[in-house]
């Protein structure tokens, strides 16, 4: 089994949980989701965020408003919208869960 | 020295070395390849470019700074290489749908499509594509666009509509990238050509040469790459050639079709519906004589429908195929074929609608006594025919013609002429007049459109060659029919100018309708007898 692979799935598993987490307290440009996830080694490259956002809009539970930007073009800043807020908690929900689950498992050994 | 180009990432304005710019333009050519069939990719596609332009202002601390080879390493090495994407590509809940990885690593040259440049543009940006796309001056097509207007008429203002809609505009930088990418020249496409050429001959000698070249499987694959790639240049030579001749054929028949609907007379002539002649007779007002005006109106518009999307759609796809453009507007496609279907209903429900009005049909018999007690022989006569020079030799229907009479159309006809014996021991002659309509009462309203005239000279019968209806009557399949009764021992003479009328006099002789004029014929018991057979009977 390919360890790196494996991880890397992992990751993957949560990192749309991960993208709401760091929107959920105020609206967010993308630079700076994407500092959040790079500290937390969710993500390595940028590109792959795009996509990510794009389908999480997509699927109602992000929205964006534009804001002028002093350098370069206007920005997208993404916010959780109704759903997306609801759909945070019960993976939050799901998520402690799980990490209950492994933690019992552990320690009963 | 480096060169440096200028070039435009989500509306900011760099200055970059052609090195840098060579690597950009396959980065970005990349991510279009691995986005770009996404439902959502241009989307992707775009924030990720405003992000790159974010990223390269931050770099460039003053706007005279040249973009440099190191910076878009770094600024790619920051959004991810096409590696990255792959990988993020293996997990199946992944919006960008798969490309093959080799195409993914982006090192082929970006080929050229056509796109309109919005940020040319003075209208749709169709010219300044073109333009792009022939490597020419913008300025150079637009005249030339000018100028065909002298040649073709507004047909260039549709062209240039069908260009508008059907060609999309370059939105990203990777799409402005392949709106200049490698020049489509004849040298280009020749160049491409030989190159696959060539990788159908490698395919073969690795195919020959191959080691395991008795292993079934790997045989068969191999054959498969040769037999691939043959197929791939014969393809698109054929592709090509298609195109071409789709777009010649298709600006052909519109400017055939469009001349015969608006500018010609009619839509019968010219075009796809030559017939050979031509016709002095305008459709409009033909088309009166048998449809209510609304009526004609609205199928004019329905066959101009009807025949000029499939037309458009023909020139369209010849486009596409030379210009190698991509469309995604399944709206537009789906409109024009509702569009269409409304026409083809529509032109179904006027022709039941005009069929109904001839539905029923209805007769007048009148009876008038032809006065010969005391001659022997009624002579049957033809008035002139005054229309003769008058009617439309290209039109009929059925019996019917349509004559300009002092620039007015009238509908006339041949009445026909046939012989009976009378019963009634008197000349009696019949006339039937008979008209279709969508009722009986109608179709009795359209009898009486006909006139018909006939005069009794002495023993002379003067019959009209035509019967006439009354203007603005409309064709109902409107006949009339005349029976001569002639009692037993009474004789006829029919002049030559009678040829016209005659239709099918039984006579004993079972002589042809043509070759019973310019005789004498007389009623006998048995019938109706040449004069000269009575007198060879009585001579033997």
């Amino acid at each position: 089994m390919d360890l790196n692979n494996t991880k890397a799935q992992m990751r993957k598993g949560v990192l749309e949980y991960c993208i709401l987490l760091v929107i959920e307290g105020k609206p967010l440009y993308a630079s700076n989701i994407i500092e959040e996830l790079k500290n937390s080694k969710m993500i390595v490259v940028e590109g792959t965020l795009y996509p990510l956002l794009t389908r999480l809009k997509n699927d109602g539970l992000l929205a964006y408003k534009w804001e002028e930007s002093t350098q370069g073009p206007p920005r997208k800043y993404y916010e959780l919208t109704e759903e997306g807020r609801f759909f945070l908690n019960e993976m939050g929900t799901s998520w402690d869960e799980l990490v209950e689950a492994v933690r019992m498992i552990k320690r009963n050994k | 020295m480096k060169k440096t180009f200028t070039i435009n990432i989500s509306r900011s304005i760099f200055h970059i070395d052609e090195d840098a710019f060579e690597k950009l333009q396959r980065y970005l050519q990349m991510l279009n390849r691995h986005f770009g069939p996404a439902p959502e990719g241009q989307e992707i596609l775009q924030d990720i470019e405003a992000r790159i332009a974010e990223l390269l202002i931050e770099r460039t601390s003053n706007k005279v700074e040249v973009v440099t080879d190191e910076m878009v390493d770094e600024v790619i090495a920051r959004m991810g290489r096409a590696e990255d994407f792959m990988e993020a590509e293996d997990d199946q809940t992944s919006a960008t749908p798969g490309v093959d990885g080799a195409s993914l690593t982006g090192d082929q040259p970006v080929r050229r499509r056509l796109y309109r440049d919005g940020d040319n543009r003075v209208l749709g940006g169709v010219c300044s594509g073109m333009g792009a796309y022939f490597n020419m001056d913008v300025v150079i097509i637009r005249v030339i666009f000018f100028l065909l207007f002298f040649l073709i008429g507004p047909f260039n203002i549709l062209v240039y509509i069908i260009l508008w809609i059907s060609v999309p505009k370059a939105k990203t930088t990777a799409q402005r990238l392949e709106m200049r990418g490698k020049e489509a020249t004849i040298s280009n496409i020749e160049k491409s050509i030989k190159e696959e050429v060539k990788e159908v001959g490698d395919n073969y000698n690795k195919f020959m040469n191959s080691p395991d070249y008795d292993k079934g499987t790997t045989r068969m694959d191999r054959l498969g790459d040769v037999a691939g790639s043959s197929l791939r240049v014969v393809l698109r030579v054929i592709v090509l050639l298609f195109g071409a001749a789709l777009v010649v054929f298709g600006i052909a028949s519109l400017i055939g079709f469009i001349t015969t609907m608006v500018m010609g007379h009619s839509f019968l002539h010219g075009g796809m519906w030559n017939f050979g002649w031509e016709s002095d007779i305008n459709m409009a007002n033909l088309m009166n004589h048998f449809i209510s005006p609304g009526s004609y109106i609205i199928s004019l518009i329905a066959i101009l429908i009807l025949v000029g999307i499939p037309i458009l759609v023909l020139l369209f796809i010849g486009t596409k195929l030379l210009f190698r453009y991509k469309t995604n507007n399944k709206l537009i496609g789906l409109g024009t074929f509702g569009v269409w279907l409304l026409a083809l209903v529509t032109l179904i429900i006027v022709g039941v609608n005009q069929a109904g009005n001839f539905s029923k049909q209805t007769s007048q018999t009148v009876t008038q006594k032809v006065e010969c007690t005391n001659c022997k022989t009624i002579y049957l006569d033809m008035n002139d025919d005054l229309y003769e020079t008058l009617i439309d030799d290209h039109i009929s229907f059925d019996r019917m013609k349509v004559a300009e009479v002092n620039g007015k159309e009238k509908l006339l006809g041949h009445p026909s002429f046939t012989i009976e014996k009378s019963t009634t021991g008197e000349f009696l002659l019949q006339i039937k007049k008979r008209a279709r309509g969508s009722n009986t009462l109608d179709a009795q309203k359209n009898v009486e459109q006909i006139t018909y005239n006939f005069a009794q000279k002495d023993s002379t019968l003067q019959l009209d060659p035509y019967f006439l209806l009354n203007d603005n009557a409309k064709w109902r399949e409107q006949e009339v029919s005349m029976v001569l009764k002639v009692p037993e021992g009474k004789s006829i003479f029919m002049n030559e100018k009678m040829q016209s009328i005659i239709d099918d006099i039984e006579n004993v002789n079972n002589m042809w309708d043509g070759d019973m004029v310019g005789k004498y014929w007389t009623m006998t018991a048995n019938g109706l007898t040449m004069n000269d057979s009575i007198s060879t009977t009585v001579k033997k």
